[in-house]
């Protein structure tokens, strides 16, 4: 993988790693992963994409992982020695769209990839549903590595690149070659619980065991953080203590509480579904960071051609873990970063993978790795 | 550990609520597997559906998620693994061996029965099923089968409703079929019925026509004398003019000497014919046969209206019109017969069939003048009253027998000899006028008279 970055706004940086990136005859197909910061307008990316002509694809993150440093401005440009095959998925957000008729109309079936990205549009309404289409029809029988693009502003806006420009409300099925391990861990510890979600609406908590979600969150939270909830702080206190859906023999699924709905409801990222049995969780820089390191372990010992033929690191890694770790972050980088091997990533508004040989999901607040022969 | 049991029970609960959500058999397979496959952490499942036939269980349907897994090996030993369960005999035997719960070196795989449906399957590929969760999954699973038979029942429902959708639409259907059978014999009925009241008009010119000749016959009669008259007149002025074209052709000549003889020839002539008289009488002649060939058009005319078939639309008229428009008709057959009297009274113009109405006033003035032996009397009368106009023609005949009275409006009853009358005449005045949703009715008493009133509304019921 050819890895051209660039640490300014500006859309020259875009422009001149794409065409360094280019100018390397073995590529195939770009993927560019840009920071949200960098505020490019869409005209301009859009007249740079539509020019190309080998496939692109990626997305604009809240920041964005190279080597061991995170950028909060910038891009990363690289190139694939293999063909992607990139399928457009449109309207993340309809109610009414079926998602396995339009994966199936879209989606060359010839051969499986071995790896697919999926990157969509993170304030989409209906990730969870995409994903679910994605199992029913693939299984796993390959391995899926992405997330969330946008923007922490939380206003939704084109955040995919593509050959077309850039799109929003949609998402990106690459299928490449790529042979890949996957490693998901996010540790975050069970607090308190468990409760029974009794009423939700997508991504809306609406009661816990008959009582209002926030009544039942606050007051373990409260207790728990010897913090109080006031109309201002929110997300302060909330982005330490997301809730996990339980799952046998597998890590619980994070779902991030984002902000306090009516009617004393929570809203998070991701779907909550009704009679889930979610517990609240917390968690510290130690067991954060050990869960990145754990994700790598994973990965690496899924990766079948053995550790040796790592070539690259993607790290998708959630943003509200930079939020909830701060300055620890970087330990976290370091945990996951090898020296030998070049290392890319975002940190995204939720994360798409499936854990090693785990069932395919769509998490919050997680360390989600994928090391690459390429 | 004791944590352990509640989260499994808890998730057992989750996929427990999951069924049974929707009695579409995939769509509520789909949404509980969904479940089942995501609680346990599972990279496929499904159901194998078998049905009893008489060589044995036979797999009848399958729902697999992800679809993907049907290419899988794995699936095609499923399979091969369960048509081996089926083929037992004993029933026993089969249960003895289920569930399989098989571990292998990169997958786990249960099959469990789902009663009265068929199979059920999970495989994980990282833990193993172990025995307890296995037989916590007993319940749930029992309670997909129920599902998987409830969805079941409400397809044969379904089946059951469609069916008799389908008599219904099929009954629909012939009774459309028939509805417009009958809708095409009430048209042949309808169209029927206007040849018979043309019909029954023909007849009436028929009848009428005796009185017509005779009425045409007198102008006629003068005409043709006129011209013969007018023939000799012109033959008197001829021989005046043939000498005075000879005078003018010997003055131009200038042989004055025969101009005397052909003057005294004149003379002569104009003695023996009486020139201003023929010139007076001539024009008289003339606007005498004029006059009559003018009644003879008006006369034809008249038959002419009647009985052209008229594409008949209800139109605004006054009833009057029709009334006038019959005696016209009838005015020769009638004036040797008797007097006819007209109180036409101020009536309001309704909407009618005009042609129709006067075909039934025809009718009934001819029967009048039928009814009348010598010299008598019809009293033709309009008038308001309430919200109908009424009108009554009364003769001073014969009268009808009461016996006969209830048959009058009857096809083909008639009082007439043998080949004078149709039997049509009053059944399709009854007719026209009820389709003006009148009504026709007679009195009669022997020796005085008969009487019959009709009755019209101002405003007619269209439906």
């Amino acid at each position: 993988m050819l890895i051209k970055v660039d640490r300014t706004k500006s859309i020259n940086g875009l422009k001149n790693c794409i065409s360094e990136v280019l100018s390397d005859k073995d590529v195939k197909g770009i993927m560019i992963l840009a920071c949200d910061e960098n505020s490019y307008k869409v005209e301009e990316v859009d007249s740079i994409l539509k020019g190309l002509s080998l496939p692109v694809f990626g997305g604009t993150f809240p920041e964005i992982i190279y080597g061991n440093e995170k950028l909060t401005t910038g891009v990363i440009v690289a190139g694939l020695s293999e063909d992607p095959e990139v399928t457009v998925i449109p309207d993340l957000s309809d109610d009414d769209a079926d998602y396995e008729k339009l994966i199936d109309e879209r989606f060359s079936h010839d051969k499986l990839p071995v790896t697919m990205f999926v990157f969509v549009d993170g304030l989409s309404k209906r990730i969870s549903a995409l994903i679910e289409a994605l199992f029913n029809i693939f299984g796993l029988e390959m391995n899926y590595i992405g997330g969330g693009a946008g923007s922490l502003s939380f206003e939704q806006k084109p955040c995919l690149f593509t050959n077309d420009g850039l799109l929003m409300d949609s998402s990106l099925l690459v299928s490449t070659n790529i042979k890949s391990g996957i490693g998901v861990k996010h540790g975050w510890e069970m607090i308190s619980g468990s409760f029974t979600v009794t009423e939700s609406n997508r991504n809306e908590i609406i009661s816990l065991d008959w009582k209002p979600a926030f009544d039942v969150y606050r007051e373990v939270v409260e207790e728990h953080s010897g913090k109080k909830f006031a109309d201002d702080n929110f997300f302060d206190i909330a982005k330490s203590y997301p809730f996990g859906i339980h799952k046998l023999d597998a890590e619980n699924i994070v779902r991030d509480p984002l902000m306090k709905g009516g009617e004393k409801s929570l809203i998070c990222v991701g779907e909550v579904p009704k009679n889930s049995v979610v517990d609240i969780l917390n968690g510290n820089r130690d067991s954060l960071v050990a869960a990145a390191t754990n994700a790598v372990k994973i990965a690496e010992e899924v990766f079948i051609p053995g550790r040796k033929s790592i070539k690259t690191t993607f790290f998708i890694d959630c943003i509200s873990r930079v939020l909830f770790l701060e300055e620890a972050f970087q330990d976290e980088l370091e945990a996951v970063f090898h020296p030998d091997i070049s290392m890319i990533g975002a940190l995204t508004l939720g994360e798409i993978a499936n854990s090693g040989k785990d069932y395919l999901e769509f998490y919050n607040k997680t360390a989600v790795v994928g090391v690459f022969d390429q | 550990m004791m944590e352990d049991q509640i989260v499994k029970i808890q998730l057992l609960y989750e996929i427990a609520m999951s069924i049974g959500n929707s009695l579409d058999l995939k769509v509520m397979l789909k949404q509980s597997l969904t479940v089942f496959l995501n609680k346990l952490n599972c990279s496929a499942g499904g159901v194998l559906f078998y049905r009893q036939s008489q060589s044995g269980y036979k797999l009848n349907d399958t729902f697999v998620i992800p679809r993907s897994f049907y290419l899988n090996s794995k699936y095609k030993e499923i399979e091969r693994k369960m048509q081996k369960v089926m083929g037992m005999d004993e029933k026993k035997e089969r249960l003895a061996s289920l569930p399989v719960s098989e571990t292998n070196h990169d997958f786990n795989l249960l099959i469990m029965e789902l009663p009265g449906i068929g199979f059920i399957f999970f495989i994980k590929n990282n833990t193993s099923f172990h025995d307890n969760l296995v037989k916590s999954l007993m319940d749930p699973v029992s309670r997909l089968a129920g599902a998987c038979t409830a969805c079941y029942q409400n397809e044969e429902l379904i089946q059951a409703r469609d069916r008799l959708e389908f008599r219904v639409k099929e009954r629909t259907q012939q009774l459309e079929e028939s509805n417009e059978s009958l809708k095409s014999a009430y048209s042949d009925l309808k169209n029927a019925q206007k040849q018979l009241v043309q019909n029954e008009k023909m007849v009436s010119i028929g009848y009428l026509a005796a009185g017509v000749a005779h009425e045409i016959n007198n102008p006629t009669g003068f005409i043709t004398s006129n011209l013969y008259t007018m023939t000799e007149y012109m033959n008197a002025y001829k021989k005046l003019f043939d000498q005075m074209d000879k005078l003018t052709t010997e003055i131009n000549l200038n042989n004055f000497e025969s101009v005397l003889p052909l003057i005294n020839n004149i003379l002569a002539i104009k003695e023996e014919e009486d020139y201003p008289f023929i010139l007076n009488d001539a024009f008289q002649l003339l606007e005498e046969s004029i006059d009559g060939a003018r009644r003879i058009k008006v006369i034809v005319q008249g038959l002419r209206d009647f009985a052209r078939p008229k594409n008949t639309q209800y139109k605004i008229a006054n009833f009057n019109h029709a009334v006038n428009a019959a005696l016209k008709l009838t005015v020769n057959e009638l004036k040797y017969k008797c007097e006819v009297e007209k109180k036409l009274g101020e009536i309001p113009d309704i909407s009618c069939r005009l042609d129709q109405l006067t075909q039934v006033f025809v009718n009934l003035l001819v029967n009048a003048g039928q009814a009348i032996k010598d010299y008598g009397k019809i009293i033709v009368e309009t008038c308001l009253e309430g919200d109908n106009i009424k009108a009554e023609i009364c003769d001073d005949g014969i009268g009808i027998e009461k016996e006969t009275i209830g048959k009058l409006f009857d096809p083909f009853f008639s009082t007439k000899p043998v080949g004078e009358g149709t039997g049509l005449g009053l059944f399709i005045s009854h007719g026209i006028i009820e389709d003006h949703g009148g009504a026709i009715s007679v009195k009669s008493t022997i020796g005085k008279g008969t009487c019959f009133t009709i009755i019209l509304p101002l405003k007619r019921d269209t439906i």
